[in-house]
């Protein structure tokens, strides 16, 4: 932060220093001890005494606020959960738990966006005080599938209608889109409303578009971008208690490069239990950590007997900040 | 460090003038002061107009409101309602075949990519298209990638209709570079148009010579933009590609010359990964025999009918 940003700082005080090239709080903390600072200082307009108590001043605004274990036991139950599949609620306990960031990954088709689809719509149908945002970056959301899969849940023309009405659809294809919008929604979720209606739900599909196209291995620029916004969106889903689900699409697995090593051979992924996952979700090995969760949804092979036309996936925890991994879901 | 304000090195400006503002001191947009004008910065700090607008624009707070309010945001209930509208508006190819494949021609706001060897009649279809619009009173842009449909063909297409010069913009593009820098400046393009015709927009790739990442990174960079104008600007878009040799095992793997048993298959040059899947169109334009006088048409996408 400018330390002329500081209303506590003596003007003359702030331009001797900028004089020094100390310009920000992160100059001033870190560029050198106080005494050093202060004996580089021309005229000493003030004491060195009240020159470490403008510092601790500065260390007070600046320091995250503590707080106490005991308030950090918060009970779980009273916490909104979105359902998902009935053996994954079980599971997490009743369902993906709010004021989190979830990431779901797999590969193309292999279930992800009607995963999700379903699981709002089902929630939005239950709740009607709740409403979600959906943001395609990609422009292959199709709504007529929400349509489908109202009317297979044997829904009216018009509380279908009431109920798209409370889900919202934007289509942003680059960062600088999803982070005015996201940033209009925190700027609009600030100021008090009288509103029942909460947002609860908002689902960024996908961002491997989104961030893909920074990442390099040449710079850094863009693995700061996609850690600021996931710091961002983690910072606002606790400040407003949504979930916020992104899907994430699937690399392969690089086989690591030694001297015996065979191209051809594929990768197993160690985070699966099945041997037969070669991919891993894509944006790099840090990703996962900026997430509270990872999903890994798959296509389950086609089996011969199966006579029916219908698809089975699988539903794999590969990492989960509130439950335990490893574990998985056929349906 | 506040998580809640928008990092400077996020934004899209130039690193010069993120540099000098690092330099300054200013890291996120809150740290920028507020109450002034663009011209502080650009006296003091000697940052480009254009960045001084884009860091004011990017800083300045949204208007009230529910989510209704939310930039480039609907209802799903009113996402449904303008695209049943939008869909009651077909546009002919002029080719009875196609329309019927189509549902009655293509709907305004759709995507449809025609491929198929030389000689199959594409880049008539694509011309057909461009005399729907220019029949309905639309404007077109036509980009012409393989000197394909020069502007005098299209005269001559469109002799009974005097405001065709008018409506019709054509650019022609030499190469691959030429083709990323139309990309590139297509969604910041001022003049708008409903129908985008691009012919041939595989010739360029066909002598590039690209890595595999390389390739699909320019491609993903065309579905974005391509997605972008589509979607923000309810562009139709219509799209004629080549065809190449794909060699197929017995197995469905993908094989090579020396794998026994595999059969070649002809398959559109630049795969799907550069049109926004779900909604476009993909049909394979073939030939019947050496004659030339007919053909066939085969809708490869999209599989589930009713989209």
């Amino acid at each position: 932060m400018l330390l002329k940003a500081f209303a506590l700082l003596p003007d003359d005080l702030v331009t001797e220093l900028a004089s020094l090239g100390i310009l920000t709080s992160t100059d001033l903390m870190f560029s050198s001890t106080p005494l050093e600072i202060y004996s580089r200082l021309s005229s000493k307009t003030i004491s060195f005494p009240e020159f470490e108590a403008c510092i601790k001043v500065i260390l007070t605004k600046l320091a995250t606020s503590g707080q106490e274990a005991v308030e950090l036991d918060q009970p779980s139950q009273s916490c909104f959960k979105m359902e998902t599949l009935t053996s994954l609620d079980n599971y997490l306990d009743g369902g993906l738990p709010c004021a989190r960031v979830i990431e779901i990954s797999g590969d193309n088709d292999s279930g992800k966006r009607i995963l999700l689809l379903n699981c709002v719509l089902m929630s939005l149908l239950r709740n009607r005080e709740i409403e979600g945002l959906w943001i395609d970056t990609t422009g292959d959301f199709v709504v007529e599938r929400a349509v489908q899969i109202l009317e297979y849940h044997q829904q009216s023309l018009d509380d279908m209608e009431i109920l798209l009405q409370r889900l919202h659809i934007s289509i942003a294809t680059d960062m600088e889109s999803v982070q005015q919008i996201i940033r209009a929604l925190d700027f609009q979720l600030a100021l008090v409303r009288t509103s029942s209606i909460q947002m609860k739900y908002i689902v960024i599909d996908s961002v491997t578009s989104l961030f893909g196209p920074y990442l390099s291995a040449v710079s850094s620029q863009g693995h700061a971008i996609m850690a600021a916004f996931m710091r961002y969106l983690r910072d606002f889903a606790k400040r407003y208690s949504v979930i916020i689900l992104l899907i994430n699409n699937a690399t392969l697995m690089q086989p690591r490069s030694t001297a015996r090593a065979q191209t051809t051979a594929e990768v197993t992924n160690p985070r699966s239990v099945f041997a037969s996952t070669i991919r891993k979700p894509a944006l790099g090995p840090s990703f996962t950590f900026m997430t509270d969760a990872t999903l890994w949804v798959s296509l389950w092979p086609a089996q011969e007997e199966d006579e029916e036309k219908f698809t089975t996936h699988v539903v794999e925890v590969f990492r989960s900040k509130f439950s335990v991994s490893k574990y998985l879901v056929k349906w | 460090m506040d998580a809640q304000s928008q990092h400077l090195f996020s934004l899209p400006i130039p690193p010069s003038t993120l540099a000098a503002l690092t330099k300054a001191g200013y890291e996120t947009l809150d740290d920028l002061p507020q109450s002034d004008s663009a011209n502080q910065l650009i006296d003091v700090l000697n940052i480009p107009l254009g960045a001084s607008q884009t860091l004011y624009s990017s800083s300045q707070r949204p208007n009230s409101g529910g989510p209704g309010n939310l930039p480039s945001t609907q209802t799903a209930a009113s996402l449904i309602g303008s695209i049943s509208k939008r869909k009651s508006r077909r546009f002919t190819t002029h080719c009875p075949p196609l329309d019927a494949l189509l549902d009655g021609g293509l709907p305004e706001g759709g995507i449809l990519e025609l491929s198929g060897p030389p000689g199959s009649s594409k880049e008539r279809i694509l011309l057909n298209m461009v005399r729907s619009f220019v029949e309905a009173g639309r404007t077109v842009l036509l980009v012409d990638c393989q000197d394909m449909c020069e502007p005098c063909h299209l005269d001559e297409l469109m002799t009974d209709n005097s405001s065709a010069r008018r409506l019709v913009s054509y650019l022609k593009i030499g190469s691959l570079t030429e083709l990323m820098m139309f990309i590139n400046n297509l969604s910041s393009c001022n003049d708008s148009f409903d129908l985008l015709a691009i012919s041939c927009i595989s010739y360029p790739f066909q002598n590039a010579r690209l890595t595999k990442s390389a390739r699909n990174y320019i491609l993903e960079k065309i579905k974005q933009a391509l997605t972008k104008v589509n979607i923000s600007q309810n562009v139709t878009i219509v799209v004629t590609s080549q065809l190449v040799t794909k060699l197929v095992n017995i197995d469905g793997t993908t094989g090579n010359f020396d794998s026994v048993g595999a059969k070649g298959v002809m398959v559109p040059a630049l795969g799907h990964v550069y049109l926004p899947s779900a909604k476009a169109f993909r049909v394979l334009v073939a030939l019947n025999g050496p004659t030339l006088d007919t053909g066939s048409f085969r809708l490869l996408a999209p599989l589930k009918p009713g989209l």
